[in-house]
Parts: C-alpha cells; sequence; structure tokens
C-alpha cells in the first residue's frame, strides 16, 4: 500500500512537481537566510576562533559582545595571574585605529595586540602568507591580513593621482597607525570580521604605543587553568577576586550571539525570514497538497470501499507529505549549499550550515508537509465510500 | 415482512430495507422497503429508471450505506451487528467492485491495479502482482500487465476492472453499470467474461444496470422503481418463456 501511495503522489507529475517546488522554495529560503545568519553569527565571535589557546576570557563586567571592548586597568592581569588556579594570564588588545597608508590616504583599521612574549592570538603559523609571526618582534612591525592587503590597504601605483589602479600593498612597506610608524612584516589569512574592516596584528605593547594614551588599554585578558582545575570554577574565582567578568570562549560566544540575536533586532529579522518561509511552503505545498488529495479522493474512495480503513489511507496521505517534504528539503537544501557554494570566497557573506540548520530545516519543512497533509486528511477520513457509484 | 432466514444457503437476504437522504422538506425516500434474496451462484440484474433506488440498494447490499431500516444479511452477516473496522475487513475479504467508469488508479499498471485488493487485505506486494498476473491471464489480459490504464482499450480496461473484482475471491461482487461506457459487442464480451470467471458455485453477482442488451446474462431480473422492487424475472426457469414475479 505504501507503494501504492507512493505511485499515486509521483504519478501525477504536475502536482508532484507543484508540491515539491513549494516545499523547495520554502527549504531554500529558509537554509539560505538561516546559513547566512550563522555565517553572521560566526563573524559576530571570529575574534574567539583566532584565539583556540585561550580557555578562559576576563573582560569588563558590562561587555555586551567580543567587538564591545570595554578596557580594564593594566594592573588586572596581575591580579588575574594571581588567582590560584590559573596556569597563565596574558593581555589582549582591540581597538579602532586611523591608518595612514603610503600613498596618504587613511584608513580605519583594527588593531589586535598579542602578547609580546608567547605571541598567543596572533596568526596561526599554517595561516601566514608571507613573513612569519615571529617577524612582530621586530621594531614596529605589524602583521597584516591578506584581505587587507589586496583591498582597503592597496596603495595608489601614482600617489598623485587619485583614479591611478591600486596595486596591494606589501611586506616591507611602511604605514602610520596614528602618526606612529608601522612596518609590515607579514601577511595573513584570517577570519572575516563582521565589520569587515581593516585587520592588523602587533604585539600587546606596541598596540597600546600605537593607541591614544589611556588609562585603561587592556581590551581582554586570556587566560588558561592549571591542569586538573575546572574551568567553571575558575570563572567563578577570578570573578569572586577581580569584579571582573570570566567566560569561557562557549560561554563569551553564547553571550556574543544573545547580544545579536535578540538585542541587535537580527533574531527577529532573520526569524521573520523564516516564518515567510514556513508561512510560503504553507501556502504553496499545502494548497497544491490539498488540491493533489481533492483530485485523488475518488481513488481514496474506491480504496475505502474495498476495504482499506480511515488510518490506512490517513497512512498513505502521511506517507506522501513525508515523501513530498524529503524532496523538498533535500532540493532546497541542495540549491542553498550550492549558493554557499558560490559565495564561499565572498568578503561579504560568511555562509555556514551547522547540524542544527540542516537538522532544524528538515523538521520544520518535515511539519511544513504534514501541516500540508493536515489540511486534507479531515476530507479523507470523512470520506464517504458510497460515492464510489456516485 | 418476514424475518431474514439465517441460512447461508443465500448470499443476499433483504427484508423491508429503507434508507432515505436528507431532512425535513429535503427528505428523499430511496428505498421503501425492499424485499430482495439472491442466492450463492446466482447473477442477479437490478434494473429501472435513474433514480429508483438501485445503485442505493447495492450500496447498501455492498455495506458502504447504512441502511435506515429493515433487516438485510450478506451470507448470514448483517453489518450493523458489526463494528466500522470490522465492517470494512469484512468487506475488502467478501466483496468484489465492478464501477461502471471502470476507476483504475490511472499511476497504477494493470497488475497493480488488479492487486490493490490483495495488498489492502495484507498481502505481500509479490505474491499479490503474482497472483494478479494470473487472473489478468484469465481474463485475457495477461500480455498486458505492465500496461497503465490510459494504454488500455475501454473493454480491456474493463476487464482489469474484472480481474481487480475477482483477484480475492470474494463471495459477492457488485457491479454498477459495468458496460454503460462500452460498445454493445465489447459489452456483450465483458458479461461473457462475467459469466464464464465470476459467477460460480459459491459465488453471487449483483449487476445495477440499465443496458437492456445485457439482460440475457441474468438469472433474475429484479425491476425496480420509486425504492421498491416492482417485480422479478426469472430467467432460468425456462428459457425463451421467464417468469415474471410481482412482488407488490
Amino acid at each position: 500500500m505504501n507503494l501504492l501511495a507512493l505511485k499515486m503522489l509521483i504519478g501525477d507529475r504536475a502536482k508532484y512537481l507543484g508540491i515539491i517546488s513549494g516545499l523547495c522554495f520554502a527549504s531554500l529560503l529558509i537554509v539560505q537566510q538561516m546559513g547566512i545568519f550563522f555565517g553572521f553569527l560566526s563573524l559576530t565571535s571570529s575574534a574567539l576562533a583566532r584565539v583556540p589557546e585561550a580557555r578562559l576570557w576576563v573582560a569588563d563586567p558590562d561587555v555586551r559582545f567580543i567587538g564591545d571592548s570595554r578596557p580594564m586597568l593594566d594592573n588586572m592581569l596581575l591580579r588575574v595571574r594571581s588567582v590560584p588556579g590559573v596556569a597563565w594570564a596574558i593581555p589582549y588588545y582591540n581597538g579602532n585605529l586611523r591608518a595612514r597608508l603610503p600613498d596618504g590616504r587613511g584608513e580605519t583599521c583594527s588593531v589586535v595586540g598579542i602578547d609580546d612574549a608567547s605571541l598567543i592570538g596572533g596568526p596561526h603559523p599554517s595561516n601566514m602568507i608571507e613573513g612569519t609571526v615571529e617577524n612582530l618582534r621586530m621594531s614596529d612591525s605589524i602583521i597584516i591580513d591578506q584581505r587587507t592587503a589586496q583591498t582597503m590597504f592597496a596603495v595608489r601605483e601614482n600617489p598623485s593621482d587619485p583614479n591611478s589602479p591600486r596595486r596591494p600593498i606589501r611586506v616591507g612597506e611602511t604605514i602610520e597607525l596614528n602618526d606612529q610608524r608601522a612596518t609590515i612584516v607579514g601577511i595573513c589569512k584570517t577570519l572575516l570580521q563582521l565589520q569587515g574592516e581593516a585587520t592588523v596584528f602587533t604585539t600587546f605593547n606596541r598596540a597600546i604605543k600605537f593607541a591614544p594614551a589611556e588609562r585603561r588599554r587592556t581590551s581582554f585578558i586570556l587566560a588558561a587553568p592549571n591542569e586538573g582545575v575546572d574551568v567553571r570554577q575558575l570563572c567563578q574565582d577570578i570573578k569572586s577576586a577581580t569584579g571582573m567578568l570570566a567566560m569561557t570562549p562557549q560561554e563569551f560566544q553564547d553571550k556574543t550571539w544573545n547580544f545579536f540575536v535578540f538585542e541587535g533586532g537580527f533574531g527577529v529579522f532573520f526569524g521573520i525570514t523564516v516564518l515567510f518561509g514556513v508561512v510560503i511552503g504553507v501556502g504553496i505545498a499545502g494548497q497544491m497538497f490539498y488540491n493533489f488529495v481533492t483530485d485523488n479522493l475518488r481513488y481514496f474512495a474506491i480504496l475505502k470501499a474495498m476495504g482499506s480503513g480511515a488510518s490506512r489511507l490517513v497512512q498513505m496521505v502521511i506517507l506522501q507529505a513525508t515523501v513530498a517534504g524529503l524532496m523538498g528539503w533535500a532540493l532546497g537544501m541542495g540549491l542553498a549549499s550550492g549558493f554557499g557554494y558560490l559565495v564561499r570566497d565572498s568578503d561579504q557573506i560568511l555562509f555556514e550550515i551547522p547540524p542544527v540548520l540542516f537538522g532544524g530545516s528538515l523538521v520544520l519543512i518535515l511539519m511544513i508537509s504534514w501541516l500540508s497533509a493536515m489540511m486534507s486528511m479531515r476530507t479523507v477520513i470523512r470520506l464517504d465510500p458510497a460515492t464510489v457509484f456516485k | 415482512m418476514k424475518p431474514v432466514s439465517t441460512k447461508t444457503n443465500l448470499a443476499v437476504e433483504c427484508r423491508g430495507v429503507t434508507k432515505s437522504y436528507g431532512k425535513g422538506d429535503a427528505k428523499v425516500h430511496a428505498l421503501r422497503g425492499v424485499d430482495i434474496s439472491i442466492g450463492v451462484g446466482e447473477l442477479l440484474m437490478l434494473v429501472g429508471p435513474s433514480g429508483c433506488g438501485k445503485t442505493t440498494l447495492i450500496s447498501v447490499i455492498a455495506g458502504i450505506l447504512d441502511r435506515d431500516g429493515g433487516e438485510c444479511r450478506v451470507f448470514g452477516h448483517d453489518y450493523m451487528q458489526m463494528s466500522g473496522r470490522e465492517r470494512t475487513r469484512w468487506r475488502g475479504k467478501t466483496i468484489g467492485f465492478v464501477f461502471q467508469s471502470f476507476n483504475l488508479l490511472p499511476t497504477l499498471s494493470a497488475a497493480e491495479n488488479v492487486a490493490v485488493p490483495l495488498l489492502i487485505n495484507g498481502h505481500s506486494r509479490s505474491r499479490a502482482i503474482s497472483k494478479a498476473k494470473d487472473v489478468l491471464a484469465r481474463v485475457g489480459l495477461g500480455d498486458r500487465w505492465k500496461s497503465l490504464p490510459s494504454q488500455l482499450s475501454g473493454g480491456q480496461q474493463q476487464r482489469v476492472a474484472i480481474a481487480r473484482a475477482l483477484v480475492h475471491d470474494p463471495k459477492l461482487i457488485v457491479c454498477d453499470e459495468p458496460t454503460s461506457a462500452l460498445d454493445h459487442e465489447t459489452g456483450h464480451r465483458v458479461m461473457e467474461l462475467f459469466r464464464e470467471v465470476a459467477v460460480g458455485e459459491d459465488r453471487a453477482l449483483v449487476v445495477v444496470t440499465h443496458d437492456a442488451r445485457i439482460f440475457e446474462f441474468a438469472d433474475r431480473i429484479a425491476r425496480m422503481d420509486d425504492g421498491h422492487i416492482e417485480s422479478i424475472e426469472d430467467k432460468k426457469r425456462s428459457v425463451g418463456t421467464s417468469s415474471i414475479t410481482s412482488v407488490q
């Protein structure tokens, strides 16, 4: 009977394609928009992913997300280091500065200041395209990312001609950061940041030298626990000892995501898009499925007259809806993945399909299919087999 | 009205069956106390003008429509004493249907269409298809088992429908205008086929028809009008001079 149900579904090509198209479109809309949303969330917390060595992030208690840098006093580093269970703690600077390029143009850039001694927080050696992270030990040195070198920091070949073609800035060239000399000693690949601005890596002490003089200069403190020390307990201990907020990277990511989803309004924005996907899916697929069942009522009545119970017919309709849902979801997921492939190198869009989106979209599309089936289920259940003779 | 006997040599025994549709002024009395018996091994034709209650009567006999009053037993079973599920299951095993417009599922092959009653009764697909092919061979369509209904002529489609009605060896076959969509010659062949393969010692057939050209295939002809059986003509009693019994 299951095969019979499927043949009934697939045999009516026009309606089958209509149902699949509706579900595919809904799936595409949901997965594509949510893929962008998850990519966006990844961007918001990309700084966390850049420092996998850090097991703890210590920040000002009022920090709402990773980009919300609220500098702490420099002595906070020593206070964190003094908390029992802390294996190491290093300062981390994150701030926006104005760069002046060799051709005289100005460009805002995000300066990341990493620990002078350990260079933790800098680009991973495997991500270095030119130079090495150790080059940061040279005086006035900075490392910039490839995207920055090729776009934001690209210099005019003829500095006096505003229309002159631009070329990527090169290792060895010098720029000014807040009127202070900075020499490019390396070019790396790095994760895209939310604002998409130029990214400059340097040491912490050099970063605070570049930055305008302030009493509070440490954006974050990165730390790790001693072996066997519970990270969450250590977070509590640091909080008690310093009054600062200590979080695991996961907690900081959740905090950042919560900010953008709930306070930043992005949850509502993308939620509305997903809702549109559901409404469109139910609208198109539901209507088509209802028509499909209505057109087949005569055959359902025959099956009922011949001895099929209502529950068997309901099973058939649910099977038809499930298969249509799976097909529509798979096609939509395929198209959305194709979109992701096309934008894989984009500087503007980061597209991600995490497992939760993969599974969640499947559940959502199946629910749309079943909802569509339920719209016509009542007709099948109440179907009078005596109609076979009418 | 005599009470219904429970003897099993009768396939169908109905006494005083009534059925109406609608309410109030719009109420239509489709059956106004129908008495009829159909013996095992018999082919009974129900004839009469449109709206006389023929279809309602076979629907009641087939158990797909509830009667309002009277008694009706099919092979000794009264549908009104069965639960909905029991009735559906019993109908699936006991009754075969042939419809006016064939009502074959258009997306299924001939063999799959024929196999439907077996699948409903829980047979495996391979066994059902195998038996369906055998029955298709009996109705002369052994080589067309893969064909879709749209690839078959009207007569062939009705033969598939007959095979579908026979495949699960039902005790009672109800046919609604089985020849009305067919030309005279094809209709004749279909009825010959019915007599050949469907009528047997342990099976009864009820055929609703307007088609006088097939009356010769009936054992008895029950004429209905306005919800009553007006007369029953027994064609078996004597060849050429059939007897007519007035019921009213």
